[in-house]
């Protein structure tokens, strides 16, 4: 159970995807237009890694290595239609609020990257439990991400008026810009308490594109 | 729709990067100086060029006659990650300058969202072959431009000592996006 | 040789493996998914001919300008005839935008939906708010005057910063009416308020 926490902890927290490894972006700018649609995003990209996770967990021996990357993707593909179709069926209004990025999801970095660093390295369980803590990870920051645009730029949450009626909505905040605006200045602060506590930046500096060359802090081999 | 539109809307008005979030991956990570933003960004036409081009002809003469298009997440970055492979095989053996300034960007462009995004925006909206092509020049272009324009920026920011301390790196850079995004806002209507 | 061969195979069985897995899972969620898209459609369908209870496609093929028109229903309560439900694409701002109009017996809009847009959130995409599109409810004089608010002018208040918008839906709004007058409801003198 250690193994549970240390990883829920681990993604939550010391290796967020979107806060402190910076993988991930497209979906987490695209998509936090409201606290919904970040919530939702977060959900279908923790199935998908929970899937994916679990299945290169279960056939990580069995891969050969020259071909692992193109395998992963063909796995992820997979989930992420499963996914498509289950939103289709039973989900049809977040189907629609999160669009084309749902495909996106089998390219979004963090579930590549987890398969890479941590999936094809360690049995199922493990896999399991590292897929659900990246996810919540991704979700909670979305969500966050997704309130603070949706306050903001609209004074609801999750749909529901939270501010009072004088408050004019600053548009700015679910427009494009809102996006990047909102994600660089939680960052910053994020730092700002780093700094404060006298630990050096926790910020891994952006991975460039390559969501294999993505430093992971821990391997459990 | 008509080509003009459809090339303007992708360049300009819905920028593939600071309007509709594609390719911000290799947008924030590459852009630090402007030769290898320009290299990215040459590496990303390329890309993007055949990959829609084979992606559109995927999905016209194999997927929806064989009415299997819901297969077409599955059966896009295959192409899109096969098509990465040889091409980097093919620049590598037959035309090294071109290896050596684009190279290294070919194997990280398969999992840039920007290709994959703009050939699934291409089979959502119908287009036509033609279509399809224009919109993914406009959209590359686009993407080459934000990228050479955030490179700019970030060599000049990065020699600024006046940045406070929590904001160097990414957050400034997502500022200074945000800035640059509101400037392209300016573009709306303009198709 | 053997070595490629083999990592050949395997991608390939991965590959098989998925593309079956997937077939299944879409027979499963084939139908499901068809409920839940004509579920939606019946919704919509009833928002634009609330006295509908009953849906049927028709086609207007060889009617001229039937082909602007992705879809043509009519609507009955029992066996009367209530209306015309169509669907139309009209020039938005950020893109087209997909039209759901409702025309009733008399002639009048009896109802307006948003299906799909490109609009911008809080500006264009209010456009969708029942607040705006109850406005067309009743009107039957072309074409349609929009009007910046707040403005006693009787005519269409267009959405703040979206006039392009509102015009554009008037458009497909007028464009239906139009069509269905022509075509379906003859009445002769009819006057237009």
């Amino acid at each position: 159970m250690n193994l549970f926490w240390e990883r829920l902890q681990n993604g939550i927290f010391k290796e967020n995807p979107t806060f402190v490894l910076a993988i991930g972006m497209c979906p987490t700018l695209a998509v936090t237009s409201s606290a919904t649609n970040g919530v939702g995003m977060g959900l279908a990209a923790t199935a998908v890694l929970l899937g994916s996770n679990a299945v290169i967990g279960a056939l990580r021996k069995v891969i050969p290595d020259e071909i692992r990357i193109p395998s992963f993707i063909v796995i992820i593909a997979g989930f992420v239609t499963l996914i498509q179709f289950f939103m289709q069926a039973w989900a049809p209004g977040l189907d629609t609020s999160l669009g084309i990025f749902i495909p996106l999801i089998v390219v979004n970095c963090i579930i590549l990257g987890r398969a890479e660093a941590y999936a094809s390295k360690n049995p199922v369980l493990p896999s399991l439990w590292d897929a659900l803590g990246m996810g919540l990870g991704f979700t909670l920051a979305l969500t966050l991400l997704g309130s603070i645009r949706e306050i903001l730029g609209a004074g609801s949450l999750f749909g529901f008026a939270v501010l009072p009626s004088f408050y004019e909505p600053a548009l700015i905040m679910v427009l494009a810009p809102g996006a990047f605006l909102a994600l660089g200045i939680v960052m910053g602060l994020i730092n700002y308490r780093a700094l404060r506590k006298k630990r050096k930046t926790l910020r891994i500096p952006s991975c460039g594109s390559d969501c294999s060359s993505c430093p992971s802090k821990k391997d459990h081999s | 729709m008509t080509l003009v539109a459809i090339f303007v809307g992708a360049l300009l008005t819905n920028n593939i990067v600071l309007s509709k979030f594609l390719g911000i991956c290799p947008f924030l990570g590459v852009s630090s100086k402007i030769k290898t933003a320009l290299g990215m960004g040459f590496a990303v036409i390329f890309v993007m060029l055949l990959a829609s081009l084979m992606t559109w002809l995927l999905y016209n003469l194999v997927l929806l006659p064989l009415g299997i298009t819901y297969l077409y997440t599955l059966a896009f970055i295959l192409v899109i990650a096969a098509l990465v492979q040889f091409v980097e095989i093919v620049v590598r053996k037959y035309y090294p300058e071109l290896y050596k300034a684009l190279g290294i960007f070919l194997p990280l462009i398969t999992t840039n969202c920007a290709v994959l995004g703009v050939a699934v925006i291409n089979m959502n909206q119908g287009y036509s072959l033609v279509q399809s092509m224009v919109h993914t020049l406009g959209a590359s272009l686009g993407f080459l431009l934000a990228i050479l324009l955030m490179a700019g920026l970030r060599e000049r920011i990065s020699e600024n000592p006046d940045v406070p301390k929590a904001l160097q790196g990414l957050p400034i850079s997502l500022i200074t996006a945000a800035l640059m995004s509101i400037a392209f806002l300016g573009f709306s209507g303009l198709v | 040789m053997n070595r490629s061969f083999r990592l050949g195979a395997v991608l390939l069985a991965i590959t098989g493996l998925t593309g079956l897995v997937l077939g299944i899972a879409y027979k499963i969620t084939e139908e499901p998914i068809a409920r839940s898209q004509a579920r939606q459609k019946m919704e919509a369908m009833k928002r634009v001919l609330p006295l509908g209870d009953d849906f049927r496609k028709i086609t207007a093929s060889g009617v001229p300008g039937g082909e602007d028109f992705s879809e043509i229903v009519e609507g009955y309560r029992g066996d009367s005839l209530v209306g015309y439900a169509l669907t139309v694409r009209t020039g938005g701002y950020g893109g087209v935008i997909t039209l759901m109009v409702g025309v009733g017996a008399d002639g009048a809009v009896s109802g307006v939906q948003i299906l799909g847009h490109q609009e911008t959130p809080g500006l264009g995409a209010r456009a969708t708010e029942p607040a705006f599109l109850d406005q067309f409810r009743g009107r039957g004089g072309i074409p349609f005057k929009v009007v910046k608010p707040p403005s006693r002018e009787d005519g269409i208040q267009a959405i703040t910063g979206a006039t392009i918008t509102t015009r554009g839906v008037a458009e497909g709004v007028e464009k239906v009416l139009d069509f269905v007058r022509k075509n379906f409801l003859r009445r002769e003198g009819e006057s237009q308020e």
